[in-house]
């Protein structure tokens, strides 16, 4: 079967040493970046792609992908033992499963977490193998039009999956992609937006823009709130969860992860509307919805599934369409990018040493995942207890180096810190950030089709209505759209984001 | 008269943002040609989206004043100013005089934008960071940076 073939390119090359290496990097560096809270994936992905400038795109990949699934772990470790999230997906993990640490039950609660994590990860990784050959030849037969509404739809499942206000979310997709056509117009050859400046001759660059609206940024947030995190490092104890707990857990991890591997294939999904989902069902199926919030372990493995399958399958619409479905892939974007590596169905055919080798290195990643991180789990708590006054600096250094290392430009690292405090005063506006960057990277993409199916039609614009598979994806948008606006469920869109404050 | 107040603060410096923004677009893209809807030039498409930016940017103004929503929190002044103080003058240090006073001045004027500046940790914190990022960015990565002046 050309599966199996496809699946053996791809182990060989995962299993090379420089990329097991770079699997084990990323997933420790993944895991840690989780542990700590003040800095999470989406920062750190921006932090190291200039680091990826050296590597070989496989090797890239591979340490990015690790460091993005590999932080869903790390985040449950803290959410679990100190009630802080670690990162965003992982907040949901804070209500059952630090109620199970104040019962002394923290071992159960990271090993659920782990097992059912590994769980998902190999069934998300088989759902990927399985689902992404197929899709990649249903794009292929997409024309212009269609690919300009499959972009619409991204972005409008962005905005739709946003927190805060739908209005200041679409607000910001449209200044991402005004942000992304700055620099030299491909076509014409017009130097937009770049006020004469020489430097601004590629546009605003992305490592840069992704830095400062979420690493600089980040920082003067966690400065202003100036938090001491109180760590009760709660004895850990013995990590097997009991028979008990293995059969209380099964089918919240089976439901957990179909409903991630569904969930991240969205657009605008991922890990993090996942594991919110994941929590709600098992609340809702559950024969006693009391427990939760107390202690059901049920809370704990079903979201913990959900966001690790999530944070696998969003790898899909990237490797197959061409689409980033949130922010984290909008950095594998510009990190692919970066490798003169154009994102599109043609990548499967094209590279496919790249693309199945990704595939396989998730495999890798998550039983690296489970046999790392039970035994260093001392190592982690220890790590919990870094005051972030440690890190602060570190991390602004790093994105000052990273940035001033894409092109040796003193420009980028300024643009940074203009970034920065633009990012800063969005937050204080509840302004999300995550749809700038996905406007940013689609921006150029979208003017590209926008312009080629115009032509095309000869500058008329109902082809985008005419085309079926353009209508479609319209529709779907404009579903998605109504489904939000409608007032009882977005009531429900922010009781689901409620918790949220990350 | 009546007095018209803003009652979503986050709405109307949202909104008056995203005009600017918007506005701004908009009188870029006037500037290159526009071309057809066959033929787009290079100002076409900047200036749909900057038109539809600045409609939303004063609809969110507009209605700020009709909407009760939370008032802004105050920007935090300190933390903002260092921070970006910080990375400027790293941003300026570096190339004339190496990484090694350029760190210096980011680690020393970023821990000046906390309330609590203790000077040893502070110094304590600056070598182990220019040993870490010099062994990891220059030796380990290979990344050219001037490291002396």
């Amino acid at each position: 079967m050309d599966i199996l073939h496809n699946l053996g390119l791809g182990f060989w090359v995962a299993v090379s040493p420089v990329n097991i290496l770079y699997c084990v990097v990323g997933v420790l560096v993944g895991t840690l970046v989780g542990v700590l809270p003040g800095i999470g994936p989406l920062a750190t992905l921006a932090m190291l792609l200039p680091i990826t400038f050296t590597l070989p795109a496989s090797s890239a990949l591979i340490m990015l992908a690790g460091i993005y699934y590999g932080s869903q772990y790390g985040g449950s470790t803290a959410s679990i033992l100190v009630n802080i999230p670690g990162e965003s997906a992982s907040v949901v993990t804070c209500l059952d499963g630090y109620a199970m640490a104040r019962q002394g039950r923290a071992g159960p609660a990271l090993g659920i977490a782990a097992l059912g994590s590994f769980f998902a990860g190999c069934v998300a990784t088989c759902v990927i193998a399985l689902f992404a050959p197929p899709l990649s030849e249903i794009a292929l037969k997409f024309g212009q039009a269609d690919y300009f509404s499959l972009m619409v739809l991204g972005l409008v499942g962005a905005v739709v999956l946003a927190h805060g206000s739908l209005m200041k979310a679409i607000g910001m997709v449209l200044l991402g992609l005004i942000l992304g056509l700055a620099g030299t117009d491909l076509y014409t050859g017009v130097q937009r937006f770049t006020f004469g400046v020489p430097e601004m001759a590629d546009g605003f660059g992305f490592v840069g823009l992704a830095m400062g609206l979420f690493g600089i940024a980040e920082i003067i947030s966690n400065l202003e709130v100036n938090g001491a995190c109180d760590v009760l490092a709660t004895k850990v104890g013995k990590l097997l969860p009991t028979g008990e707990d293995l059969k209380a857990s099964f089918k919240p991890v089976l439901r957990g992860t179909v409903l991630g591997s569904i969930l991240g294939i969205l657009p605008g999904g991922g890990a993090i509307l996942s594991s919110f989902a994941s929590y709600a069902l098992e609340k809702r199926l559950a024969k006693d919805p009391s427990r939760f919030g107390r202690g059901a372990i049920e809370g704990v493995a079903g979201p913990e599934s959900a966001n690790n399958a999530g944070a696998q399958t969003s790898f899909i619409p990237l490797l197959t369409l061409g689409i980033p479905s949130n922010a984290v892939m909008a950095v594998m974007v510009g990190a692919m990018m970066i490798h003169g590596i154009p994102p599109g169905p043609r990548v499967m055919t094209a590279q496919p040493e790249l693309f199945w080798g990704l595939i396989a290195s998730m495999w890798i990643g998550n039983l690296l995942l489970v046999v790392l991180n039970l035994p260093l789990i001392g190592i982690w708590i220890r790590l919990l207890t870094v005051p972030y006054r440690f890190l602060f600096s570190a991390i602004l250094l790093f994105c000052c180096i990273g940035a001033y290392s894409m092109s040796n430009s003193t420009f980028d690292v300024i643009l940074t810190a203009g970034f920065g405090v633009l990012g800063y005063v969005f937050r204080k506006l509840d302004c999300e950030p995550a749809p700038l960057l996905l406007g940013f990277v689609l921006g150029p993409m979208m003017e590209e089709s926008f312009r080629r199916a115009m032509l095309l039609s000869h500058g008329d614009p109902i082809v985008f209505f005419t085309r079926p598979i353009s209508l479609g994806l319209l529709m779907t948008a404009v579903v998605l759209l109504a489904l939000v606006i409608f007032p009882a469920l977005q009531r429900k869109r922010g009781e689901a984001f409620r918790e949220e404050k990350y | 008269m009546m007095r018209i107040g803003i009652r979503h603060g986050k709405d109307f410096f949202s909104g008056l943002i995203l005009v600017s923004f918007g506005g701004i677009t908009v009188l870029e893209s006037l500037r290159y040609e526009m071309g057809s809807a066959a033929r787009m030039q290079a100002g076409y498409f900047p200036c749909i989206l900057g038109g539809i930016l600045s409609l939303l940017g004063l609809t969110l103004v507009f209605r700020s004043f009709v909407i009760r929503g939370e008032p802004v929190k105050a920007l935090a002044y300190r933390p903002l100013i260092m921070v970006t103080a910080s990375v400027i003058a790293f941003a300026f240090l570096l190339e004339s005089w190496g990484l090694i006073i350029a760190t210096m001045a980011l680690v020393f004027l970023c821990s000046l934008g906390r309330r609590e500046f203790r000077l040893g940790e502070v110094f304590l914190l600056y070598i182990c960071l220019i040993v870490l990022s010099t062994g990891l960015f220059v030796f380990g990565l290979g990344v050219t940076l001037k490291i002396t002046p």
